[in-house]
């Protein structure tokens, strides 16, 4: 970094911080306490000086048994890459509309210690829909789709979630709207151990049926049937922590879906606040969006709904104004602010992330853009902007994978490929990542660089891209849970 | 013959005025940068002028430039800075940045806040160092006088600094 640079962004950004009334420093530097006064206080008796020292000493003891009772609330401070997202919404029984509902992860750059670390905030839709047509057959007679459900151990105790024995409890719950209630759909194997929603997978917080004693009795013993085509419920996550595996688990699940309509939902981030004194608390804020219509606009509300901790004044002054987002039209892509905080540190400024989805039959793509813009509301992305991490998944247009013909090279290598490419021109080999190898492209265009990973999971396409190949790398191997150290 | 009292005190008032124009705004965005915070900024400067007003008296003759007012406000920023904690600090200076910078649309200037604001990530100590060389644009001489080390040191430390920021900037892009 050239010392000029440095110069000219301290200069830039200092230079125009207000400076408060000049004439106050002048009127107190020479004020009562002046050269004469400063030496008759020189002078003071001793006594004078040890009756102040005690005084002090007390009043920085009263001072400080006074201090625990205060907490003084500086700003939040997101925590490693446990951003979690609640679809706690509402049921919308009256609806009957061809839609359901696309799960989406969101890989981004959260940092923390100062220090960016990739995360994955998911957002998974909920509402009412039919639901999905699967893939492949359903089960024994055709006329079944497998579903399972599952109850989180955080949300019901498990003598309540022992209650559940039946389909009609299930769907009265789901019409409850219980957060803990958690249902996808499913088509043949989710994980190589077999088809059982395991306890491990979620952590333990979480009971199967087939755990709670309510075995169905359709084509797999661990699942629950549930008639093709009710219009019901898709799938409702809890707010409680959901790895990477169990989102990708669940965006397979929901790969083939089509979204037509702006729906609710809602966001949860967990954040570490942190008081000038006392412990620092652990908080959990819930960002609602609920959908806008009026005339010819579609949008989103957006507003803070949820904070333990930082209900502060000034916290609920804003939320006295829920921020409106229009959708463009047409409706082909929609971009969904993702409201952070306004002291979101990431990069030390604000951070803006939209999404995008892309309603193409089939699969999903989104899309996170930064900007160092502050948003103006209502908000329209501009077309021009362009993401800098994007994930598609589903029914891609482009070239399927094609069988390893060559051993994979190295990172190390492909990097040194791309650095001797020309312009236009893509770069593009099967690499080694950890244990799994990828397909990755990268071609320098005019405006800079393009990386794309591409990879399969669990028999979907997945196309990672970004102009940083880090930003890719390193979704990539979240989104796959690889351990890799150097990207 | 010497000067009255009231000649020395005007005398006096008129080299504080002048210091406080000429180096008043300085140091008070320097002790910002410093301690993100702006009553504690405006605290540090009016204290730096209360000792300028007070040596002033003390000792007439002696040629009290720039350079002492800002020796003394790094100093009173690293106290009032260790009085706080660093990590206050830091959610401090996080959150003055959202308020204070203003929406930016060119890409030139987004790039200056982000090397602002990894310079502000810098501890105290490699912050002091990088305002005095870069922001006050003092000779390195100078600046080492202040952080009490030599100029050799000094510019290797620059560098070092540089490298690290330069590291974090690029993982950051």
């Amino acid at each position: 970094m050239k010392p000029e640079d440095i110069q000219q962004a301290l200069h830039r950004n200092l230079d125009r911080i207000p400076v408060p009334d000049r004439e106050s420093w002048m009127a107190r530097a020479m004020g009562p306490a002046d050269s004469r006064q400063r030496g008759r206080w020189n002078n003071r008796p001793r006594w004078v000086g040890l009756a102040l020292t005690s005084a002090a000493v007390v009043g920085g003891l009263w001072l400080g048994s006074q201090s625990h009772s205060q907490t003084h609330i500086m700003g939040p401070r997101f925590i490693g890459t446990a951003s979690v997202v609640n679809l706690a919404m509402p049921y919308l029984t009256q609806h009957n509309v061809d839609a359901i509902h696309v799960p989406t992860f969101l890989p981004f750059t959260v940092a923390t210690s100062l220090k960016p670390r990739p995360a994955m905030v998911p957002i998974v839709r909920a509402g009412t829909g039919t639901l999905p047509k699967l893939l492949s057959s359903p089960s024994l007679d055709g006329r079944h789709a497998i579903y399972w459900i599952a109850i989180s151990s955080q949300g019901a105790s498990l003598p309540l979630a022992e209650q559940i024995s039946n389909q009609s409890t299930i769907a009265r719950l789901i019409a409850e709207q219980k957060p803990w209630v958690v249902m996808v759909a499913s088509h043949g194997k989710l994980f190589d151990g077999g088809t059982n929603l395991k306890q491990g997978l979620f952590r333990g917080r979480y009971w199967t049926a087939a755990d709670l004693g309510w075995i169905n009795q359709v084509s797999n013993a661990q699942a629950i049937s549930w008639a093709q085509g009710t219009v019901t419920y898709t799938i409702v996550v809890t707010d409680q922590s959901v790895t990477s595996d169990e989102l990708v688990w669940l965006a397979r699940t929901m790969a083939s879906t089509t979204l037509h309509r702006p729906e609710a939902f809602a966001l949860v981030y967990r954040s570490l606040v942190e008081p000038r004194h006392g412990k620092a608390q652990l908080d959990t804020w819930v960002v609602s969006a609920t959908p806008y219509h009026a005339e010819d606009k579609m949008g989103y509300h957006t507003h803070l709904s949820e904070s333990h901790v930082l209900l502060t004044p000034d916290m609920l002054k804003r939320d006295h104004h829920p921020l409106l987002v229009v959708l463009p039209k047409p409706k082909i892509t929609a971009r969904i602010p993702v409201l952070l905080p306004d002291d979101w540190p990431i990069f030390g400024s604000r951070f803006y992330a939209g999404v995008s989805y892309q309603f193409n039959p089939g699969g999903y793509h989104v899309s996170w853009f930064k900007t160092m813009a502050t948003v103006s509301l209502p908000y329209n992305a501009p077309p021009s902007a362009e993401p800098f991490l994007t994930v598609t998944a589903g029914d891609l247009v482009t070239t399927m994978l094609a069988p390893t013909t060559h051993p994979a090279i190295s990172l190390a290598s492909y990097r040194d490929l791309v650095q001797s490419s020309t312009l236009n021109t893509p770069i593009a080999d099967w690499v080694q990542l950890g244990s799994k190898t990828l397909w990755i492209s990268t071609q320098l265009l005019a405006t800079g660089p393009v990386a794309t990973v591409e990879f399969s999971y669990q028999g979907s396409l997945y196309q990672v891209a970004s102009p940083s190949l880090w930003h890719a790398l390193s979704a990539t191997a979240q989104m796959l849970r690889l351990d890799v150290k150097n990207l | 013959m010497g000067m009255t009292n009231d000649a020395w005190r005007q005398d006096n008032e008129t080299k504080l005025r002048q210091m406080v124009e000429q180096m008043g705004p300085r140091l008070y965005r320097f002790a910002w940068a410093m301690l993100t915070n702006k009553e504690a900024a405006d605290d540090v400067v009016q204290e730096c002028f209360v000792r300028y007003w007070r040596q002033l008296d003390k000792e007439p003759g002696r040629n009290l430039g720039p350079g002492w007012l800002l020796r003394v406000t790094a100093r009173l920023c690293l106290d009032e800075g260790r009085r706080w904690g660093r990590r206050q600090e830091t959610l401090e200076r996080l959150s003055s940045l959202g308020r204070t910078n203003a929406p930016c649309d060119d890409p030139a200037v987004g790039a200056d806040q982000e090397i602002f604001s990894l310079v502000m990530q810098l501890k105290p100590k490699d912050r002091l160092t990088m305002l005095l060389v870069y922001y006050q644009d003092l000779p390195l001489a100078e600046a080492a006088s202040i952080l009490g080390t030599t100029e050799t040191f000094l510019k290797t430390k620059l560098s070092r600094i540089r490298k690290r920021l330069k590291k974090e900037w690029e993982r950051g892009q």
